[in-house]
């Protein structure tokens, strides 16, 4: 068994470095600017109290306590740059799977790793990226890996970029494995890098100061493998994209326009019954994506439109594309825990992203007017949307990875506006926030879904560094087709205490019925507090406690399932 | 047993930690729950509802970047070298970072000084592009905004991703003031602090 004492050192030289005992300089040279290392650590003591384990089938419930260590560094000099950002994850007491007949199955992973570390040098013209970097293309149809910190991801593809920029002129070139960050902060588990291999090349030339144009070609190739059990498994997939791009970015002041063409050749390699041998099937995708905006006055109308076609482009759960023996499973490290996306196309408001569908089959348009004002006191808003889409036949099915969810419909509708006012008045801020949301079916005509939500909140100071802030939201989900309906409400309190800390209390309703009622009413409650102290510029400690319910947290286009929690999280930061 | 021993330690070592450092300042980041419903709750989640004032750190370089603006080109920090640089990050859900950047132009037009400039970096995904771009132009503001599709300038000057962010560099190119958050009413502050900057060079 591996000894666990290089984890316990290193764990604990962390703690130590945490508990203040910084290093950080900055080297001067005349004329130069000067080194600078910046440090930034954060210690977290998790205690989770009767956590159900997959649901509570597999080992049942079980409290455990878990410690997570975060530490990046960076060291800036001259246009050189050169970082790191070490991850670990401890479990004190190790969580044993345990079933008659069979070895216990440990199924907590201790974790110690550099995460991400980059070198970069950027001259101004020039910029060369070696390590993990970020990269997007275009409107991210081809090419989108980035950190979103809404959707607690961060992907990132290590390995080199090189970018050129001058005048109206930009390319980029890059290859690299992608990188996905191994200690999930959703699921809060450790996960392999899918290491996949992705190169690409874009290049966008700026014409007579009105109008840009651009070229792209991304390759990936799915399916480098870690484990020794799995060297039957072949690389299963591949996709090459050529793209190109047009855009208006300000027509006359008074409009905008963008497009973006996509195509997408896919492969994917299925095994014969013995095992033995494959075969590679193709297939052809598209993608298109446009959009016009025009303004007037504070008035601003946005149209868009996408035709996706087999544009599927992400690795995820593709069992699919294997031909297992009977009762065989695919090998674990095919089964991420999350997907990763290698892109983020526009999905405009897809309504069954919370399924876990892929948008990679369909065509719609979203309209979308607003109203801004400019006024600073009193600021009113007002949104419309009206989306239509059409899902397409499931023609690339049988390359694998693709659809869980099939309604008995093939496309949608959604009405949605909403609006609200902001009302400023010295340093208080009152808002109030209200919608409506329709979702039915384009070729049958059956309700969808209807949501309804309102919000209010106010927060300022009632005397000088005591701010207070309140916060409320309702919204009701009914679920026709599943003909259930969800209340819920969230109510915030907040209290700042300028200098010394802040004070927060959570409470939240959730109240499931079908309709017609069966007359039980699934009502729970949810109550959490959370104080945060932050000690000058260098550290701030947090603790939160009480309970999270289950739910869906979902951005740019894809929704991620995060765990109920009940039980204590402390976190120390520490930057130099 | 054991687990209740280590986080008696660690409790321990917090506390001690806590009572170590001499309180100066502080500021409520994050006050929201984890379970979001939605997806404009997730976003919002991010929005600061309190602000700091701007808070004084040592002067350290702004990272360099270089990003497409809202009339197609590109611009650089390293454009407005020798001015004093206001840059804030927003996206288009975060209605704090909207109301600052209304503010920041009536600071930016009542100064009217040619070596004062403001840069806002949007953050949004690029599936929002068109939105934060329709956006940009709507708010109608009278300064460069920039448009950070692939996060690498915000990882770098704002890892936790909260909103608004905003960095205050002097004419050497260094970080000055950073301020967390907007709260209407912290425009003087703000317009004292160029003033401060503008003064030394």
């Amino acid at each position: 068994m591996r000894s666990r004492y290089p984890l316990y050192i290193c764990l604990f030289a962390l703690f130590l470095l945490a508990s203040g005992t910084a290093y950080a300089f900055k080297l001067a040279e005349p004329n130069k600017k000067p080194l600078t290392l910046n440090i930034e650590n954060t210690l977290g003591v998790e205690w989770h109290n009767e956590h159900e384990f997959d649901g509570g089938t597999l080992i049942g419930t079980d409290d455990y306590l878990k410690l997570t260590e975060t530490l990046t560094a960076s060291l800036d000099w001259n246009g050189f740059s050169l970082g790191t950002r070490i991850e670990g994850l401890y479990y004190p007491d190790q969580l044993v799977k345990r079933q008659s007949g069979k070895d216990d199955e440990q199924i907590s992973q201790d974790d110690i790793r550099f995460e991400k570390y980059h070198f970069a040098y950027d001259s101004g013209k020039f910029r060369l990226d070696l390590g993990d970097y970020y990269a997007t293309f275009g409107r991210g149809l081809a090419l989108s890996m980035r950190r979103s910190p809404d959707g607690q991801l961060d992907n990132s593809l290590r390995g080199a970029k090189f970018e050129y920029k001058s005048g109206g002129t930009h390319a980029a070139v890059l290859a690299g494995f992608s990188n996905t960050v191994n200690v999930d902060p959703t699921s809060e588990d450790p996960q392999p890098d899918p290491n996949d291999l992705v190169m690409g090349f874009r290049a966008e030339q700026r014409i007579i100061d009105l109008f840009n144009i651009g070229a792209h070609a991304v390759d990936t190739r799915y399916g480098v493998l870690h484990s020794d059990s799995t060297r039957r498994f072949i690389p299963e997939m591949e996709t090459t994209v050529l793209g190109a791009s047009l855009e208006f970015p300000d027509i006359l002041g008074y409009a905008s326009f963008y497009a973006e063409f996509d195509h997408m050749l896919r492969y994917a390699r299925k095994l014969n019954e013995d095992l033995d041998d494959y075969a590679t099937v193709s297939d052809n995708g598209r993608g298109l994506y446009a959009s016009a905006s025009f303004f007037i006055e504070n008035f601003t109308l946005t149209g868009e439109y996408k035709l996706y076609q087999d544009f599927i482009f992400r690795r995820g759960r593709t069992k699919l594309s294997y031909n297992l023996e009977e009762d065989a499973e695919a090998p674990g490290n095919l089964d991420f825990y999350e997907d990763i996306y290698y892109n983020n196309a526009p999905n405009l408001e897809r309504t069954d992203i919370e399924f876990g569908r892929d948008y990679g089959n369909d065509h719609g348009f979203r309209f979308r007017a607003e109203y801004n004002s400019m006024n600073t006191g009193t600021v009113p808003y007002a949104v419309a949307y009206y989306t239509v889409n059409r899902w397409q036949e499931q023609g690339a099915t049988s390359l694998g990875g693709f659809g869980q969810f099939e309604p008995g419909f093939k496309g949608d509708r959604i009405y949605h506006l909403w609006g609200g006012v902001t009302q400023y008045v010295g340093q208080w801020e009152m808002f109030v926030d209200g919608g409506y949301r329709d979702e039915e079916s384009r070729d049958t005509g059956q309700a969808i879904k209807e949501v309804l939500h309102l919000k209010l909140g106010f927060s300022g100071p009632v005397a000088p560094k005591h701010i207070i802030g309140f916060e409320g939201f309702a919204i009701r989900r009914d679920y026709q087709i599943l003909k259930q309906l969800e209340d819920d409400f969230d109510l915030t309190l907040s209290y700042d205490l300028k200098g010394a800390f802040s004070l927060s209390f959570f409470y939240t309703m959730q109240n499931l019925d079908y309709l017609p009622s069966n007359g039980k009413d699934e009502i729970k409650h949810y109550f959490a507090g959370e104080i945060t102290s932050r000690f000058s510029d260098i550290i701030e400690i947090s603790i939160f406690g009480g309970q999270v319910r289950e739910s869906y947290r979902c951005y740019g286009g894809f929704c991620r399932k995060v765990p109920p929690f009940e039980g204590l999280k402390g976190k120390v930061k520490v930057r130099y | 047993m054991r687990v209740k021993t280590l986080m008696a330690i660690l409790a321990f070592s917090m506390f001690i930690l806590s009572s170590c450092v001499t309180s100066e300042t502080a500021q409520k980041t994050k006050a929201t729950p984890e379970n979001q419903l939605a997806e404009q709750k997730a976003e919002q989640s991010k929005e600061s509802k309190s602000s700091d004032s701007l808070k004084a750190i040592d002067p350290v370089p702004a990272h360099a970047f270089s990003l497409r603006d809202n009339k197609g080109g590109t611009q650089s920090l390293a454009d407005y070298g020798g001015k004093v640089v206001w840059v804030t990050f927003w996206a288009t859900w975060c209605h704090a970072c909207k109301n600052e950047m209304k503010h920041l132009d009536e600071i930016r037009r009542k100064l009217d000084n040619p070596d004062f400039e403001v840069l806002a970096i949007n953050t949004d995904t690029p599936d929002r592009q068109s939105m934060a771009a329709a956006q940009a132009r709507a708010l109608k503001v009278g300064f460069p905004i920039l448009f950070d599709q692939d996060s690498r300038v915000a990882a770098k000057y704002n890892p936790s991703g909260e909103l608004p962010y905003s960095v205050l560099v002097d004419a050497k190119g260094d970080q000055r003031f950073i301020q967390r958050g907007f709260l209407a009413g912290g425009e003087d502050e703000i317009e004292k602090r160029i003033h401060e900057l503008l003064s030394e060079k």
